[in-house]
């Protein structure tokens, strides 16, 4: 986690770092880092979501085997993190 | 870790929805005959193991033969959940059957039992095999008794061996190297703290007992158990005849007045460890540990209800020793 964590942040910095070489203009560099925030928005939320649904798509698979007859139930819950991206989704449409 | 128990502790505690309800265990107390007793179960989960139990003419036998056959399908699907470092911890926590067969072999050995006798107390789960086990239930002494285990009978099996080359043969000399092996390794093995926690209760219950046992008679360190909250300073103070424990959760053991009511005490003082375990560890072993003795004590509780059935005791007598057990 931490590692992922130090690799977006680098990437994060050398963005700026681009942004800041590639125009002095101010409004090009909110630009960019709007962009970075959007993608930010999005990209840490499907993390979130891929880290939570990790356990319980375990936990669901584990209930689901031994009653088939709740996998309606889990699949609600194996969804509801799915949230996290509609909201990175909205962060990115917000910032676009 | 956490991921390791994310799907078979939801399996588990699916499994732990097919355990009998009170409601159940109260109807089968209530049943006016054995063949109603066997209708009653015969109404639960228990019921694909039933096989020659309910036959014409079947007797305790078969109904014990169907029980041991329960627990052993049950534990052993809880042993195939479970792969890789949770394995380990499960497969620790299983061999707390081996233990107790072990000790039972011991003490049906040293005291000449048959080996139908012997064969008949033994639980049909653990680690060790069933065939392995009859082999070691026909031995004659201690010394062969220990050869046979010490192939095929896992950690506990070589650690018998190994005491009784080194000349231990009294049995609590015996039971108490093999506690201090189980625990040396189970808790070696535990990787939470919640269970190591409940594993270290387990060891004060089982100090505190065996210096019970002691009061009266010669007191040595070496029947301490290390690996809880105890030291081996409070075991022999306790076994000295001293009643006070800094843990105030260990002090009704203490009170308890005789060795039989502490043993209950202890009982009931572990299945509150074990319930308690489960739900602070959600995402650990405390979820298989609280599943796998409530099975054991619903299977206990069965053999127990079946026995007043067929001999026809009342229905609250038999509730009193269920109180008991």
């Amino acid at each position: 986690m931490k590692k992922l964590a130090t690799v977006l942040a680098v990437i994060a910095l050398a963005s700026v770092a681009f942004a800041q070489e590639a125009a002095t203009n101010s409004d090009v560099l909110v630009a960019g880092l709007k962009a970075i925030g959007a993608g930010l928005a999005l990209g840490l939320g499907a993390i979130g979501t891929g880290i939570a649904q990790g356990r319980i798509g375990a936990a669901a698979a584990g209930v689901t085997a031994e009653s088939p007859e709740k996998f309606g139930q889990m699949l609600i819950w194996f969804v509801i993190p799915e949230t996290l991206v509609i909201f990175g989704f909205v962060g990115l449409f917000l910032l676009k | 870790m956490a991921d390791d128990y994310g799907y078979i502790n939801a399996r588990v505690k699916m499994m732990r929805g097919s355990l009998l309800e009170n409601r159940q265990l109260d109807e089968a107390v209530s049943a006016a005959t054995y063949a109603e007793y066997l209708r009653v179960l015969s109404e639960t989960p228990i019921r694909e193991d039933l096989g020659d139990a309910t036959a014409q003419g079947a007797g305790l036998g078969e109904l014990d033969a169907a029980l041991s056959k329960n627990l052993f399908r049950v534990v052993r699907k809880v042993q195939g959940l479970a792969s890789g470092e949770a394995k380990k911890e499960v497969d620790t926590l299983v061999a707390r059957w081996d233990l107790l067969n072990i000790k039972t072999l011991v003490r049906g050995v040293l005291t000449g039992r048959s080996s139908q006798d012997i064969l008949a107390g033994l639980i049909p789960a653990g680690t060790i095999k069933w065939g392995v086990l009859q082999a070691a239930a026909n031995s004659t002494d201690l010394a062969s008794l220990a050869q046979t285990l010490s192939i095929g009978g896992g950690f506990l099996g070589r650690a018998l061996r190994q005491a009784v080359s080194s000349g231990t043969n009294e049995l609590l000399d015996v039971e108490v190297t093999l506690d201090q092996e189980y625990y040396r390794a189970a808790l070696s093995a535990a990787r939470g703290n919640n269970l190591r926690r409940y594993l270290a209760r387990e060891v004060d219950v089982r100090n505190i007992l065996t210096a019970l046992q002691l009061r009266g008679g010669t007191v040595s360190a070496r029947y301490f158990v290390p690996g809880g909250s105890l030291s081996e300073g409070d075991f022999l103070r306790i076994a000295g005849g001293d009643n006070a424990v800094s843990n105030s959760d260990l002090q009704p053991l203490l009170e308890a007045g005789s060795l039989d009511r502490a043993e209950v005490l202890s009982r009931l003082l572990l299945d509150q460890a074990a319930k308690n375990v489960a739900m602070t560890d959600v995402l650990g072993a405390g979820v298989v540990l609280d599943f796998l003795r409530r099975k054991e004590i619903e299977i206990a509780k069965l053999r127990l209800i079946g026995r007043g059935k067929f001999y026809g005791v009342p229905g609250d007598s038999i509730r009193q020793e269920l109180g008991n057990a």
